[in-house]
């Protein structure tokens, strides 16, 4: 009768040290899921992308460090944290490579975008509209942006350029290419055991295709980020971040 | 003379740069879009133009150092410059490229590269100055070896001659008897005679003692030559030869520009995933954007933490057998074996001197760079919409043409049938030329599939162009064009014999096929069961449409179809082999015996099953 007791001392004690490893577990978990889901739901990141040689970079730095800086090819995407309204949480900026090859990496950050900017060259357009609806294409069909509804700035940059092309006819030579490649998207073969046509189907059917009937809030604006003239995309990025 | 001297972030951002020269930045351009980002940095220098440019990377801060100089010299200290400068500038301003919000000012890099360059050159001029004294050329060694082998080959024959000058007495006479034919072989034996014949001692005696020696004397001086020029000649090759194989590998098969991604295979990959998939993408994007944001928000803890955890450098040493495992993996995977070393060796490259991260293991972190890489070659970086290129053609009002090439028996015309079959589906109407005039059958073959097609869709417009066998390929092609144009068919699908890649008139022919007829798409199509032969395929076709062609601007193949899909499992590796050689898509995989099984590749299904244990 006299060990009994003690037994139970030491039970307590055990129960004691157990409590306390699950406090902690429980608070390390606490923290963990606040600190990521936080991080998901803030969904904070705004991803400028677009072709090659469109001036993403240099936009890229133009919002983060307001420079202009000589560029060349990207071969990873650049990070920052951009506080483009005093007081205000910073965005997290992503510039993506445009290069074909590296370009499967927005539909990796996809997930944590606020908000996209399609960065397109004004000049080359006419000469690149295909490639350039193909990607943007790709984009406005990805699951995320149509889930989500993230809104997409079309900026066309170097407008300050001799050739450059007026955003509205940008956006109907955009427009025009996204009907034809609606059609013949939709008619490709399934990829390797996929159940079905997963692929969606942007704006209303037999009608042309126009901006206006995505759900994704889409917007032209000119500018030109040699001439640090961009203030109207910093002013969107900041109308969708708030 | 050093052109150009460039450092910048992988990111893209010019740290700093100096011209030399006329300044230009294309082919800095073009090296990092045709090699760097290619995984094709394996090698190690690019030409483009007149320039040659070689590089280094510095992983740990992510920059690149690239020098640029004129083709026409081989500047050998190069490589000594770009370690060097990239070891300085690491030391000198690591620690502000790490604080990655700001742009890095370099105050004085300017002054102190002149400096380091300057010593450089200097060395190396003074390396390359004394060489040219006459002592030290290649010429004064070749002189100097001849002169002092005379001597020794007169010394040489003078022992035995002393020991029998009659047995060479003999041998004269008998010689003389030998040669007394005035045949070929005589000539020969005059000349040997002729030196016996002269007063030169009774020394060459001997030299006709060996009966074959004659021929050796002959042959002295040319020999020598001979091989003085092999030694120097092979000892060239020991360094050269490498160098060349590389250089090819890394610019032959490169291509025009390319203009996108499929949104097919990307899109339909997000939407594929299934939803713990995708729940994984969450949290490790997460995480990602969280180990991007702390340095920022709280560096002095997290370095400390760091420190902690006792974070290790890759280096190559430690980075080898993990880098020999995985190129065994990749080869056991049916990936060509040097396609495996090549990209094993890029990879290694973008590693090297970058810091592990916190728990995680060297293998680990090769694996992910490894698939980072596979994504990136096999990503189409050319449209592989088929039926938008269609719908252009329609627009120009005339028949869009695809040729289908390929080794015997790889299924090219099943597989054109299932094209034929998909675009029937699409309301394009069909016309298919026979141009296999030499297999007996094949045209058969192909009406049955257009019968097939024809009863499986009540108003296909599916037609066989044939003109029976024996004839001419690339003229029944060109007819065949033609009539599509009257008829009105949408698209001709060209069928061809098929033929080795070492079989030289049959390549001559389909090179001619393709030029008469210049197809819109050019088609390879290959198994999916082909290991390191696919290289050698592939290259030979290319080389021949290239150099049986005589064009400027000679075709390649546009793309491929990897047919018999299903039958190999996970054993993916031909897929990979295919598209690093030529840098092209594969447009779609045969996956079964029916009409409808030919299907859009999935990337990332085919990057999980080459990293698959």
């Amino acid at each position: 009768m006299a060990i009994l007791p003690s037994r139970i001392i030491i039970l307590d004690n055990e129960y004691l040290t157990l409590a306390l490893l699950f406090a902690l577990v429980i608070l390390v978990g606490i923290a963990a899921s606040t600190l990521l889901g936080g991080k998901r739901n803030s969904k904070n990141a705004v991803l400028i992308t677009g072709l090659p040689f469109a001036g993403k970079t240099v936009m890229h730095y133009l919002i983060n460090n307001d420079q202009v800086v000589e560029t060349v090819t990207s071969m990873k995407e650049n990070e920052a944290n951009a506080v483009l309204v005093e007081g205000k949480a910073p965005l997290h900026m992503i510039d993506i490579p445009g290069h074909e090859r590296l370009r499967f990496k927005f539909s990796e950050f996809m997930p944590i975008a606020r908000s996209i900017v399609f960065v397109v060259d004004s000049a080359t357009v006419a000469r690149q509209t295909r490639v350039l609806a193909e990607y943007l294409y790709e984009i406005l069909s990805n699951k995320f942006a149509q889930e989500e509804k993230i809104p997409v700035l079309i900026a066309c940059n170097k407008s300050d350029l001799l050739t450059a092309f007026k955003k509205e006819r940008i956006q109907t030579m955009l427009e025009a290419e996204i009907n034809k490649l609606r059609q013949t998207r939709t008619a490709a073969l399934d990829t390797q055991d996929s159940e079905g046509n997963e692929n969606v189907f942007l704006g209303f059917e037999g009608q042309d295709f126009s901006f206006q009937d995505l759900e994704n809030e889409v917007e032209f604006i000119e500018c030109s980020a040699e001439n640090k003239d961009i203030e109207g995309v910093k002013d969107w990025i900041v109308a969708m971040s708030s | 003379m050093l052109d150009f001297f460039f450092i910048a972030t992988k990111g893209g951002l010019v740290l700093w740069s100096k011209a030399y020269g006329p300044s230009q930045s294309s082919p800095i351009n073009s090296l990092i879009q045709n090699v760097l980002i290619e995984e094709r940095s394996g090698t190690q220098i690019y030409y483009k133009d007149n320039h040659a440019i070689k590089w280094t990377f510095v992983n740990d801060l992510d920059l690149v150092f690239i020098a640029v100089y004129p083709k026409s010299l081989g500047l050998t200290y190069i490589d000594t410059l770009l370690q060097a400068a990239s070891s300085q500038f690491s030391e000198l301003y690591g620690g502000k490229i790490l604080r990655r919000s700001q742009i890095p000012q370099l105050k004085g890099w300017g002054v102190h590269f002149e400096a380091l360059l300057q010593t450089i050159e200097d060395q190396d001029a003074l390396k390359t100055k004394q060489p040219r004294k006459f002592e030290q050329t290649t010429g004064y060694a070749n002189t100097l070896a001849f002169a002092k082998a005379k001597p020794e080959d007169h010394r040489e024959p003078l022992k035995p001659s002393l020991v029998d000058e009659e047995e060479f007495r003999r041998n004269v006479e008998l010689l003389k008897k030998k040669t007394a034919s005035p045949r070929m072989g005589g000539r020969k034996a005059n000349k040997a005679k002729s030196p016996i014949g002269s007063p030169v001692i009774g020394s060459e005696a001997s030299s006709l003692k060996r009966g074959k020696e004659g021929r050796k004397w002959d042959g002295k001086i040319s020999a020598k030559d001979a091989k003085s020029l092999d030694y120097s000649n092979s000892d060239g090759n020991e360094f050269v030869k490498p160098d060349h194989l590389v250089d090819q590998g890394g610019m032959g098969q490169h291509t025009k520009d390319g203009t996108y991604n499929v949104a097919d295979l990307e899109a339909s990959d997000d939407e594929s995933y299934s939803d713990d998939e995708s729940e994984e993408e969450y949290t490790k994007i997460s995480a990602r954007s969280l180990q991007a944001k702390k340095p920022a928000a709280e560096g002095g803890l997290m370095s400390f933490f760091k420190s902690m955890t006792g974070q290790k450098e890759m280096t190559a040493e430690n980075l080898e057998p993990v880098m020999s495992k995985m190129k065994e993996h990749l080869v056991n995977k049916n990936v060509a074996a040097d396609i495996a070393q090549h990209l094993c060796d890029s990879v290694a490259k973008g590693l090297i001197g970058e810091t592990l991260g916190n728990f995680k293991s060297v293998q680990s972190h090769v694996k992910q760079s490894m698939e980072t890489a596979l994504k990136r070659i096999l990503t189409p970086k050319s449209s592989v919409d088929l039926l938008r290129d269609i719908a252009q053609a329609q627009a120009e009002k005339r028949p869009y043409t695809v040729v289908f090439i390929g080794v015997n028996g790889v299924g090219k015309s099943t597989n054109l049938s299932k094209t034929a079959f998909w675009l029937l589906q699409n309301n394009m109407k069909v016309l298919i030329a026979a141009c296999d005039t030499f297999r007996s059958g094949a045209v058969e073959q192909l009406r049955v599939h257009v019968r097939n097609l024809k009863a499986l869709e009540a108003n296909a417009v599916v037609d066989l162009y044939e003109k029976g066998y024996g004839k001419d390929s690339a003229a029944i092609a060109k007819e065949a064009i033609s009539s599509a144009k009257l008829t009105g068919h949408d698209v001709v699908l060209i069928d061809t014999a098929g033929r080795m890649q070492d079989n030289d008139p049959l390549m001559r022919a389909l090179a001619k096929l393709v030029t008469v007829n210049n197809p819109d798409k050019i088609i390879f199509v290959g198994e999916a069961l082909v290991g390191n032969e696919a290289v050698d395929q592939l290259t030979k076709f290319n080389a021949a449409l290239k150099d049986f062609s005589g064009l400027a601007n000679p075709r390649h193949i546009d793309g491929m179809i990897l047919t018999k899909f299903d039958t190999i499992d996970d054993k993916v590796g031909a897929a990979l082999s295919m598209t690093y050689t030529t840098g092209q898509p594969i447009l779609f995989v045969g996956t079964g015996q029916t009409y409808t099984d030919l299907k859009n590749m999935k990337v990332s299904h085919v990057v999980q099953s080459l990293l698959r244990e």
